[in-house]
């Protein structure tokens, strides 16, 4: 009997094992097909690869709104001046043709009649002459929904009062729905269930004057369709709405003790995010007053208004984009450019094309991690986050999951890739010949293996930069040309505290050991006792291990990585403000962060102390909106990082992608590289191409580059501090003795090297 | 065709009954050991040009390959003695012995029941410096508890008359064990040896935990952290190699433990 029973456990643990394997695989399958199926049911096509950029050929200039309806066709409204002002709205197909104008001036006449309540006949009748106002129409916001297109108006100056109205395509009929009073600037207007929902201000018309004025600020409010109610359905500061699904709407909002949240209209429960957290203070300022949010499927799109391009260190699936009106249908990403709308694949690259991408996660405090900053080019990639058993594992077992390494040459995987051949070939890539002559020498070397083959696609470079303040570091009588290595730079923090200047010392030294390591081994030459020897001798003289400080005089510890301030804050009425940031004397700053502040000093354009002082009044004073303000970068230099040696050129590293040649998905990959190459060649101040000209002429721009221009420079794939880390805190903890230690590195490094 | 005749003979259940099991040695295997020794044939699994005995000759000249090769021939040649020796005496104790000790017998499974990472930490607070002792001492503790239930086992299988025979022939003490327990343990004995050689090469994971690194001091670099350190490298062909070089040496290190039973049986 016990057999039997025996028997049955295992059968059914059998078929358990096979249906749990079989559901997963049909799953993913049925789920990839199903995206291509509904895309092309949707648009009657049988695409099995989008376009990433759709670029309209016969745009007129001035779009005002669109929207697209759910085949796919983009509805743009519009005007031409044909001696007579016309509010058009154009309908192109998805080549980009137009297929239709409707032009919603022919209609001004009948509207202001049903405004005023009469006919065509009334009016021939009339005894007494009226004012007939054949106001303007020009769509600000509009949605489409069956063959309806809801819009409302352009505000004019000085009104207090929105008319929302709906043309019929089918009968080709314009109406007024309703007049929203005391409520303007519509930003969205969204069609879900029976309703319209609108966001946008409240107002009403200051006294004596023709000037609205903001009451609360933004809401939502409700329009119903069948009965004409109107009503507030939310006035909790407002950032943006979307239609769901299900004919629910799901509102954005800021809440200002907790952030930012989700919430669905008709219930209570609000889901925070932590972008403020997660992300950064300067993308919770991105939000402003004019955010506006999309979803379509389990996504929901986020935009802002903000004059950069593409935010490309933002998560992968809220996307922040230029200050254009945006639309979000059914897997496309739509954007109002100037010169025409262009159209981004996001949704269906999830998965049929999916390019999973790897990048090593080394922990270990000397590491850092880089996050990926590929621009959403229309392929979206999946990041997952592996270690390097795990890649290894997947490289030498032909792995086919992942299709690109996401690397960076600091990590000694890399170096491996290249030396093993587990890549596929880029030659063949569009436009990669061009990208490599066009990036720094140096770059274009490291690209290439020992055939002369490129390896990999150089992404971003990195560097620890020098950032200093030129006219604090000349009034404190400082030559910043004379620290040239690390002694020298501890002399100066030193004298600066013995003449009583406040100067920070919290540098952590785990950061400047791995520095000083790679600098060691830039040539992975081998093992040299003198120089390890050396950085022994001077950390020990420099640290106090046991406090975790550096043990300059006075020393104090704090966290930033930052050395010497003049000013902790700035004291306005007697109270301090922004006690976290004031202006310093020098720090070491990597070339990633310094490449964020100069974007964002050029985007803010603060180039002088007294708008400086400004800003932070305005703060102080509560009328201004918070910013993330760079450092006054009029006064901002940068120079080559002291080094251990002086050596004079940088230890620059870079962020690259690598092809695993067993993906299944080469050819996406190759379309993907293809225009990230393109969109690479079209950056502004990347601080990788070499042709001056594409960068601003600023003074600290001109430093950087000068020193990533440097004839000596070279890209190093190095061997991991993490190898020797433990050894050297051991030694610096009295554990061991420098010669044990000098002993344990020496045969480590050789067994790295020669093993 | 003498071949098929025999497996005709065979009962067919018999044959399906054991397919389950040859195709999980085969696919586990027989296929991988197939792929190891290709590997180690080609320049790399990306480009797969055949390179003769170039990856050979090349593991077999490097300095950390040679070392490692030293440093776990010297754990079997120093240790395996030790332990074995170690674990005859406990067993004999036990089982000819104090009778109250044989109450202790269950003790000597715990360093197998304890987990390594356990095992390692506690290790790390007895041991500092910089010997090769806490990884020889790890490898005999974890290690006596399984020989001695083997040799434990053996030893009482042996029929008592055998002794009471030796006894009246006026062997006793030593003298007795010597000429009667240890020759017809012997077998065991081998066997044991054999699992504790076998058991010398996966000493990876308690040395690994000890030095809490790819690269222990050079006298605990053993076959296995250079094996391991070269799969994180990519470096597939001097993995398979080194694999390959290892099986050799076990198979001879087989051989002589065959050749001294059949020696000492006789």
């Amino acid at each position: 009997m016990n057999k039997y029973i025996s028997c049955l456990i295992v059968f059914f643990l059998i078929i358990f094992l096979f249906v749990s394997c079989k559901s997963t695989i049909i799953d993913e399958d049925e789920f990839i097909e199903d995206i291509f199926e509904n895309i092309n049911m949707m648009f009657e096509t049988d695409i099995q690869d989008y376009d990433f950029i759709y670029q309209m050929k016969n745009m007129v200039s001035g779009v005002y709104a669109f929207t697209v309806s759910d085949n796919g066709e983009l509805y743009f409204s519009n005007w031409i001046d044909e001696g007579v002002v016309n509010e058009i709205i154009d309908v192109f197909d998805l080549n980009g043709n137009i297929i239709d104008t409707i032009n919603l001036s022919q209609f001004a006449w009948d509207i202001a009649l049903d405004e005023l309540g009469i006919s065509e006949d009334e009016l021939e009748n009339l005894t007494e002459p009226i004012t007939i106002s054949l106001d303007s129409f020009l769509p600000s916001s509009m949605t489409i929904h069956d063959n309806f297109i809801y819009f409302t108006e352009r505000n004019q100056f000085g009104s207090t009062s929105t008319r929302v109205f709906y043309y019929n395509i089918e009968n080709e009929e314009l109406k007024i729905i309703t007049t929203l009073e005391s409520f303007t600037n519509v930003r969205n207007i969204v069609f879900s269930g029976n309703f319209l929902y609108l966001h946008g201000r409240d107002v009403e018309l200051l006294q004596n004057t023709n000037r609205p004025h903001i009451l609360f600020g933004d809401s939502v409010k409700s329009v119903n369709l069948i009965t004409g109610d109107i009503e507030t359905v939310f006035d909790e500061s407002p950032i943006g709405i979307a239609g769901m699904d299900d004919d629910e709407l799901m509102v954005y909002a800021y809440d200002e003790n907790e952030g930012f949240y989700f919430l669905k209209h008709g219930t209570d429960v609000r889901i925070y995010n932590n972008l403020r957290n997660s992300i950064n203070n300067f993308y919770f300022n991105m939000f402003g007053d004019s955010s506006i949010i999309y979803s379509f499927g389990d996504f929901l799109i986020l935009t802002t208004l903000d004059e950069s391009d593409i935010e490309r260190e933002l998560a992968r699936d809220l996307y922040f984009l230029s200050s254009k009106p945006f639309v979000a249908r059914s897997g496309f990403l739509f954007y109002n450019t100037h010169s025409g709308i262009r159209r981004i694949c996001v949704r269906e690259m999830t998965l049929g094309t999916v390019l999973n991408m790897a990048h090593t996660d080394p922990g270990g405090t000397a590491y850092y991690t880089p996050v990926p900053v590929l621009p959403a080019l229309g392929i979206q990639t999946r990041n997952m986050s592996i270690g390097y058993y795990d890649l290894a594992f997947r490289i030498l077992s032909g792995d086919n999951e992942i299709d690109i390494y996401y690397l960076h040459s600091q990590h000694d995987i890399s170096d491996n890739i290249r030396r093993r051949g587990a890549f596929y070939t880029l030659n063949d890539i569009p436009g990669i010949w061009e990208y490599l002559d066009a990036v720094f020498p140096y770059v274009r070397d490291a690209a290439l293996d020992e055939n002369g083959d490129i390896w990999m696609l150089p992404i971003a470079l990195d560097t620890t930069l020098f950032l200093y303040n030129e006219r604090l570091t000349a009034e404190f009588g400082i030559d910043i040309d004379s620290i040239n290595t690390f002694k020298d730079l501890t002399f100066v923090i030193n004298d600066l505290r013995e003449r009583n200047i406040p100067v920070d010392s919290g540098a952590q030294y785990e950061w400047f050991f791995d520095r000083y390591f790679y600098q060691i081994m830039r040539n992975n030459n081998g093992f040299n006792r003198n120089d390890f020897r050396t950085m022994a001798e001077f950390f020990y003289d420099y640290i106090n291990f046991v406090k975790g400080e550096w043990s300059f005089q006075n020393s104090q510890f704090l966290n930033a990585n930052d050395f010497a301030y003049d000013e902790y804050f700035v004291e306005i009425d007697g109270r301090r403000l922004w006690d976290w940031r004031g202006r310093y004397l020098f720090t070491p700053q990597s070339l990633s962060l310094s490449r964020f502040n100069i974007n964002l000093a050029l985007s803010h354009e603060i180039y002088d102390d007294e708008m400086f002082f400004e800003q932070l009044k305005s703060m102080y004073d509560g009328t201004g909106v918070y910013n993330h303000i760079p450092l006054n970068y009029i006064h901002n230099r940068y120079m080559k990082f002291p080094s251990i040696s002086g050596m004079a050129e940088s230890d620059i590293t870079v962020e690259f992608i690598a092809v695993n040649p067993n993906s299944n998905n080469l050819d996406e990959v190759i379309e993907f590289l293809t225009r990230l190459i393109e969109y690479q060649m079209n950056l502004e101040n990347s601080f990788i191409l070499k042709d001056r000209s594409t960068y601003t002429d600023r003074h600290y721009i001109n430093d950087v580059y000068g020193i990533l221009n440097y004839k000596d420079n070279f890209i190093r794939f190095s061997i991991s501090s993490d190898l020797i880390y433990d050894d050297f805190r051991a030694f610096l903890g009295d554990e061991i003795t420098l010669d044990e230690y000098l002993n344990r590195v020496e045969f480590k490094i050789n067994a790295y090297l020669n093993e | 065709m003498r071949f098929l005749r025999k497996l005709k003979s065979w009962n067919m259940k018999c044959i399906y009954l054991l397919i389950p099991s040859l195709a999980g040695t085969f696919i586990f295997f027989v296929i991988p050991f197939v792929r190891v020794i290709y590997y180690s044939f080609i320049d790399n699994q990306f480009r797969r040009n055949f390179v003769g005995l170039d990856n050979y000759v090349q593991t077999f000249q490097n300095e950390f390959f040679q070392l490692a090769l030293q440093n776990s021939l010297l754990l079997i040649v120093i240790c395996i003695p030790v332990l074995i020796l170690l674990a005859i005496i406990i067993s004999l104790v036990l089982s000819y012995g104090i009778k109250t000790l044989r109450k202790t017998r269950a003790a000597f499974i715990l360093p197998m029941l304890i987990p390594t990472a356990s095992v390692a930490e506690i290790w790390r607070l007895v041991f500092t410096g910089e010997t090769v002792l806490p990884v020889y001492t790890l490898f005999i503790w974890k290690n006596i508890g399984i020989c001695v239930i083997l040799l434990t086992a053996a030893l009482t299988a042996i029929e008592p008359e055998i002794f009471e025979a030796a006894k009246m022939d006026g062997a006793k003490g030593i003298k007795l064990h010597k000429r009667i327990s240890v020759p017809l343990i012997l077998p065991t004995i081998i066997f044991t040896i054999l699992l504790s050689i076998v058991n010398s090469f996966r000493v990876f994971k308690e040395s690994y935990l000890f030095y809490g690194t790819n690269y222990p001091p050079s006298h605990s670099y053993t076959l296995q952290f250079y094996m391991n350190n070269n799969f994180l490298k990519l470096d597939y062909q001097a993995l398979a190699t080194s694999s390959v070089y290892t099986m050799i040496l076990v198979i001879i290190l087989v051989l002589v433990c065959f050749g001294l039973q059949r020696r000492y049986s006789r």
